[in-house]
């Protein structure tokens, strides 16, 4: 089987170009909107982004509008808030939700319905509905302007604790039953057995929940006041509500500066993010 | 099956060591505010006015009476019906696509993921932007002479819903693709190799050892992008304006709910939070849906 | 129902009875007797409910926001600050500002609820009004009898609550309704001669039919999004929009509403208008600065950021008053107000009197950068206002607001509230588009703002 299936190596040759020719369409699908926002912001002042007369390559490339962006605020500060807020949700999205879906991917405990309900309802509230009940909740903790405020309400989803419980259910039990024979306790069942199994899904929580923290816009904006705390999304929003946001191209820049970041992370990440995902199958 | 055994044991008390931490926080910050709604749903409190007074079940017969709230009803079922089928499918097709390994497969599987990282505000501008009557969409299809006038996506309410549909698929292939890419490592290869020598193409593959492979999975996206779909309320925003699209036609739940709370001198909070619990029995209803759907093979 | 289903009915209801019990709730009934001391669900002090005028201490910490602001101002309120403190050093002032954007009365609503609102607030008229009506704003005739002496005597008589004669809020910058801005080489392409723009509304939507026919597609008369026509039009042509106490709407049984609204339809299905702004929160001067449309903003301040943005474009503006038949400019304006939560009014109310002043206002108003008038007499006869120089749009604009500043009038109509205003121009709009007759429209509008009007 296995020599086989090298023999084969990447497949056929023509379903190797069939493959391909279908992956690049896709791709000039699902990045040609993030390309086009790209290339505008690069065209300089008198270049049509509209009509008939726009072209899609700038024929004068230039970072104007990069460099209005930069000289106008801080962005090095909003760039640190940002982070601070995704390092404090990764740390809680990624412990809680495990140690929880572990258990909920056990049976025969009292109590495991219950608990499933509560997780399942508490994903439905759209949260325009309860966001003046959320904020009072944080101005009682004495939690306005502060970044911890903006992180409590979203530090634990109930969805990764689902995700994380999907995972644990897929490990074969013959595994933890050999396991169990060698008189391992639950802690080290979970920690030598079900957390290597689980570090595709992890990742998958880690790089979701960074992305949340970072793009997150309307809740932080209630809870921060001050310019000093504002995340990236907030800066940029700030900026693009002053006169600069007339200008198509200085918002297309401002979207790609908020953009790059988390992309570049993402590309950095991506060979564990992957190689994750595959390995947290069990072979 | 007793996964984790009926032969363990554990104290009462010791799964809640396990779950406690997640348990607390999602009751505290998800249930708790929602009791709060509930509460005010048989009020007539005011955004600005405290608690307001018990109306009974006032706010919950004027939900049936009123027009509006048909409609955005009736537009956040029809974005599910069609968004959920396109996120269950399309981002496992697109697994499928980039699951094996072949030179330069990582950088398609991260160009796909691109559009996850975005905001939906940074999006939503990037293809207001695209679909305007003089964007390059529409641009490229005068060009190209297969139409005469502009289509307009973003003035007709039909179309910017399914402009708003396509946008969230658009940006929610990558994430779940990720779930399926997960899953497709669990399904064993040689049931590929089996089907193959025994002469099976390629689609009927895919339809009796994928699907069944993923079928989980398949029914998590499902109740995801189901919740995800009757929460919809950026995309409308940005691509429909203000108003929802031309008089309000392309509001969903979430947008009425805060067109009809949260204005300070016309809003009524009571009938807001009872419009809230209305799309949480709706939402309900599709979970359990999504559930007989993927459990009905048991 | 499946067992699952109880199963999570039982979880919700089992919730809600713990924490209900738990004596968390929906907060009490108001009680009438209670309304003078309450503002929303805050306690009130005796100092900010008394009859008496504030006399306190001036001292303490108070926090003080503006609306847009920061980016371009800082300096001026740094330094504003700065002296006020240095005249109370046991005042400690924080300035705050909001980026006033679609989210800004959600977020003083929030604040309100909260009782967290600033003690110093930069608002508009419909937010002040919602928060007069909760109680949460000090009367000023009876905390601060002589607060309003500097302003200008009919920019302070006309800012009374509807049905009272008080005062709560204080007026600070203001601009005027009542002049166009044009697009002079589209004009001209178009076959319109940009010495004699229109006058009424009515030649306005003669000379958008004229684009319509004349521009091929290329551009357009103005933005249709009727959001960025009402009320104004309507008042310009003196339709009668509700009664005299604003208590009921009244212009679907007004002709010249009808008539507007059937031209408007008119224009936008004869491609007058840019179709795909019909619902679109875009600013018309976004299209205006590209060239798209032959009219752009209302609002003489936006010619700044055209100026900024597309220079051919501001070289050809072309600026002139269009009063219709109303004959007046309206005049709306950004307010200063104290909120009664405040737990230093004493400090708050010097703050913003020290803010207002008509030295600090002078200062203020004679930033280039600024196209508003000030609200005190005193500051009217600044050098920028009376001794205008060039002959670009920008000084055209000014030169000519000034001329209608001092026919102003105050024609703020607080039943407009933003549910109402949805509600209006969501049936305008299915009227453009044919879905509705303008007269079905009308109605429909007319019942639902009366709808939300009793309501509230």
């Amino acid at each position: 089987m296995r020599v086989a299936a090298r023999l084969r190596g990447y497949g056929r040759p023509r379903e190797l170009v069939v493959r391909y020719v279908v992956l690049t369409l896709v791709l000039a699908l699902m990045v040609g909107p993030l390309l086009w926002q790209l290339l505008s912001s690069l065209k300089g002042d008198g270049e049509a982004i509209f009509g008939d007369a726009a072209g899609l390559i700038p024929r004068e490339p230039t970072l104007e509008a990069y460099q209005t962006v930069f000289d106008q605020a801080p962005m090095a500060r909003y760039m640190l808030n940002s982070l601070i807020m995704c390092a404090l949700t990764v740390t809680s999205q990624v412990i809680f939700p495990t140690l929880a879906g572990y258990m909920m991917s056990r049976q025969g405990w009292r109590g495991r319905k219950a608990v499933y309900a509560v997780l399942i309802v508490s994903m439905i509230f759209p949260f325009e509905s309860i966001m003046v009940s959320l904020f009072m909740m944080v101005r009682d903790a004495g939690l306005v302007d502060n970044l911890i405020g903006v992180w409590l309400p979203g530090a634990i989803a109930a969805v990764n604790v689902l995700i994380m419980r999907a995972t644990f259910d897929a490990v074969p039990d013959e595994v933890e039953d050999a396991a169990l024979l060698d008189g391992a306790n639950e802690w080290q069942r979970f920690t030598k057995i079900y957390l290597p199994a689980s570090v595709g899904a992890m990742m998958v929580v880690i790089i979701n929940s960074f992305i949340a923290a970072w793009d997150d816009f309307l809740w932080p904006f209630i809870v921060l006041r001050s310019e000093n705390l504002f995340t990236l999304t907030l800066g940029l929003s700030r900026m693009a509500e002053s006169s600069l946001g007339y200008d198509v191209r200085i918002v297309m820049a401002g979207s790609v500066i908020s953009i790059a970041p988390i992309l570049i992370l993402f590309i950095v990440l991506q060979r564990w993010f992957y190689k994750g995902v595959a390995e947290g199958a069990v072979k | 099956m007793a996964r984790g055994g009926a032969a363990l044991y554990r104290a009462w008390w010791v799964p809640f060591l396990w779950v406690g931490p997640a348990i607390v926080a999602v009751a505290v910050w998800g249930i708790f505010p929602f009791v709060n709604t509930v509460l005010l749903s048989f009020t007539d409190a005011k955004p600005l006015g405290g608690g307001g007074a018990f109306v009974g079940l006032d706010n919950y017969a004027r939900l049936l009476d009123d027009p509006d709230f048909w409609l955005a009803t009736k537009n956040s079922v029809l974005y599910a019906v069609f968004a959920v089928p396109l996120l269950v499918l399309l981002p496992l097709i697109l697994a499928q696509l980039v699951f094996k390994k072949i030179p330069g497969i990582g950088f398609f599987r991260s160009a796909f993921y691109t559009p996850v990282l975005a905001s939906m505000v940074a999006v939503g501008l990037v293809w207001q932007n695209l679909l305007s009557d003089q964007g390059p969409i529409n641009t490229a299809l005068g060009k190209l002479h297969l139409i005469d006038d502009a289509v307009p996506f973003l003035s007709d309410s039909t179309l910017i819903l399914a402009s708003a549909i396509a946008l969230t698929v658009w940006k929610g292939l990558g994430w779940y693709m990720i779930f399926y890419l997960a899953a497709l490592a669990n399904v064993p290869r040689d049931l590929y190799e089996a089907a193959e020598l025994d002469g099976a193409g390629p689609v009927r593959r895919f339809i009796h050892i994928t699907i069944p492979g993923v079928r989980l999975t398949m029914m998590l996206i499902g109740i995801l992008s189901g919740i995800g779909s009757l929460r919809v309320f950026t995309e409308i925003y940005v691509l429909g304006g203000a108003t929802g699209g031309p008089g309000g036609q392309a509001r969903t739940l979430p947008f009425y709910i805060r067109d009809a709370a949260l204005d300070p001198i016309a809003g009524n909070a009571g009938y807001g939070a009872a419009i809230s619990v209305a799309l949480f029995a709706m939402t309900c209803v599709l979970a359990l849906l999504a559930h007989k759907f993927g459990s009905k093979e048991d | 129902m499946s067992r699952r289903t109880i199963r999570v009915l039982a979880g919700i209801a089992a919730a809600g009875i713990t924490l209900t019990a738990c004596g968390v709730g929906g907060g009490s009934d108001s009680d009438d007797t209670e309304t003078q001391q309450r503002a929303g669900s805050c306690e009130l002090s005796e100092e900010a409910t008394s009859d008496e005028p504030v006399t306190g201490e001036v001292a303490g910490e108070i926090t003080f926001q503006t609306t847009a602001l920061k980016q371009d101002f800082s300096p001026y309120f740094e330094t504003v600050i700065a002296e006020f403190e240095e005249m109370h050093p046991d005042v400690t002032v924080n300035w705050q500002d909001d980026p006033g954007d679609a989210s800004f009365t959600q977020r003083l609503v929030t604040d309100a609820q909260s009782c967290q609102l600033p003690d110093v607030v930069n608002l508009n008229q419909i937010t002040a009004y919602a928060l007069y009506r909760e109680n949460f704003l000090l009367d000023l005739d009876v905390k601060a009898p002589e607060i309003g002496d500097a302003f200008i005597p009919s920019v302070w008589d006309s800012l009374v609550m509807p049905g009272i004669d008080s005062h709560y809020v204080l007026p600070w910058y203001w601009g005027l309704t009542g002049i166009q801005t044009f697009n002079t080489a589209l004009m001209e392409r178009a076959g319109l001669d940009p010495s004699t723009p229109p006058t009424t509304i009515d030649e306005q939507f003669d000379a958008a039919a004229q684009i319509a026919e004349t521009s091929g597609g290329e551009f357009f008369a103005f933005s249709a999004n009727p959001m960025w026509r009402l009320p104004s039009d309507w008042q310009l042509m003196n339709v009668e929009i509700t009664n005299e106490d604003e208590t009921e709407f009244t212009f679907a049984d007004d002709p010249a509403a009808l008539h507007w609204t059937e031209r408007m339809a008119e224009l936008y299905q004869a491609g007058a208008l840019p179709a795909d702004t019909i619902s679109s929160s875009d600013d018309p001067t976004t299209l205006y600065s590209q060239g798209r449309i032959v009219w752009g903003s209302t609002n003489a301040s936006s010619l700044r950021f055209v100026q900024e943005s597309n220079a051919e474009v501001y070289a050809a503006t072309g600026v002139a008053s269009l009063l219709s038949e109303r004959g007046h400019a309206f005049q709306d304006g950004q307010l200063i107000a104290v909120p009664s939560t405040s737990d230093n009014p004493a400090a708050a109310l010097a703050f913003a009197e020290y803010l207002l002043s008509p030295e600090k206002q002078s200062e203020f108003i004679s930033d280039e950068r600024i196209s508003n008038f000030p609200s005190t007499e005193e500051s009217l006869s600044i050098p920028k206002l009376t001794e205008i120089t060039g002959d670009d749009a920008l000084a055209q604009a000014n030169r000519l607001s000034v001329e209608l500043a001092q026919n102003a009038e105050n024609a703020f109509i607080y039943a407009w509230s933003d549910a109402v205003n949805s509600a209006i121009i969501g049936e305008i709009q299915l009227a453009m588009q044919g879905d509705k007759s303008p007269q079905e429209a009308l109605d429909a509008a007319q019942d639902k703002a009366n709808d939300i009007l009793s309501q509230g």
